[in-house]
């Protein structure tokens, strides 16, 4: 790769493995924020399930999820300390969103299998046709590569703000009218 | 916060630029695999909105597309040392405790090569 010389194959691997991994800790990381503010947001449990459904689309589930792919990034610059450039690090960051959606299309394409392969099969391949994920992570991966250069933590906190804001803004066009 | 040099988004805009493009596609087809899912599983959509947030994101994600194409492949792009050059921790030479910079790879006072 030209544009991107100091990457090789066993960066994006760990990127792409991480990032699909991330999905088990952001899983886990909804489920207990949203068991533990949801008595606190709502203390009265609404008859119909749609306000839980959009504040665990639109809040929870885009800070738990941006928080928790870039984990790829962080082992690759503390294990390698690799001089990429700011390129080189918001394609790494899409390579983890990349990593994730993967894993999550699967799991969102399984819940629908009842309804048969074929469509389990659309709702998958619909979902990799929307490449939010991959978006929103090298938007965070280039704000970590600003940070891990300049030093100042505050580029990557607001790269992974925006991420989240774009996130859940996407999750709620999607709740709300899809 | 310091201010980034010109041309430092340059790197993220030839990233995202083609990703919104590839949007467009799943935005178009939205509608109609929507429906097609919904039917499978006995659920109704409003298909009419559906369209017109899909236009809609079709459009937008086409505009901020092609700005970002034209921004990232246009002009120059940052230098990697300018961005290196923000960092402004220093760290003690290990030989004679003079400040230097988190890169430097030898020491500016004394000379000695720094091995982090």
């Amino acid at each position: 790769m030209k544009s991107l010389p100091n990457l090789n194959h066993k960066y994006i691997a760990i990127a792409l493995g991480f990032g699909a991994l991330s999905t088990l800790l952001a899983t886990w990381g909804e489920m207990g924020l949203m068991s533990d503010t949801l008595p606190i947001l709502m203390p009265f449990t609404p008859r119909d399930s749609t306000p839980i459904t959009i504040l665990m689309a639109v809040l929870i589930a885009p800070f738990v999820e941006e928080l928790a792919k870039p984990l790829g990034l962080y082992l690759i610059n503390a294990e390698e300390k690799p001089n990429f450039t700011l390129k080189e690090w918001a394609f790494l960051g899409a390579m983890t969103g990349l990593g994730f959606a993967i894993v999550e299309n699967i799991l969102y394409g399984s819940t629908v299998a009842d309804s048969g392969m074929e469509t389990a099969g659309w709702l998958i391949f619909l979902r990799f046709l929307l490449p939010l994920h991959m978006i929103a992570s090298a938007i965070s991966g280039f704000g970590f590569g600003l940070w891990v250069k300049t030093k100042n933590a505050k580029y990557f906190i607001i790269c992974l703000l925006i991420a989240m804001v774009l996130h859940g803004l996407f999750n709620l066009a999607a709740t709300v009218i899809g | 916060m310091m201010k980034l040099p010109k041309g430092t988004y340059k790197g993220l805009a030839k990233i995202l630029g083609p990703l919104l493009l590839w949007m467009i596609a799943g935005w178009a087809a939205y509608p109609p695999l929507l429906d097609k899912i919904s039917l499978a599983m006995g659920e109704t959509v409003d298909i009419d909105e559906i369209k017109l947030l899909s236009y809609i994101m079709m459009t937008a994600c086409a505009m901020a597309g092609i700005i970002f194409i034209i921004y990232g492949y246009t002009g120059k792009e940052v230098a990697d040392a300018e961005i290196n050059a923000l960092n402004t921790e220093k760290w003690p030479c290990p030989v004679c405790l003079s400040p230097q910079p988190a890169e430097a790879k030898k020491c500016k006072n004394c000379g000695k090569n720094i091995i982090r």
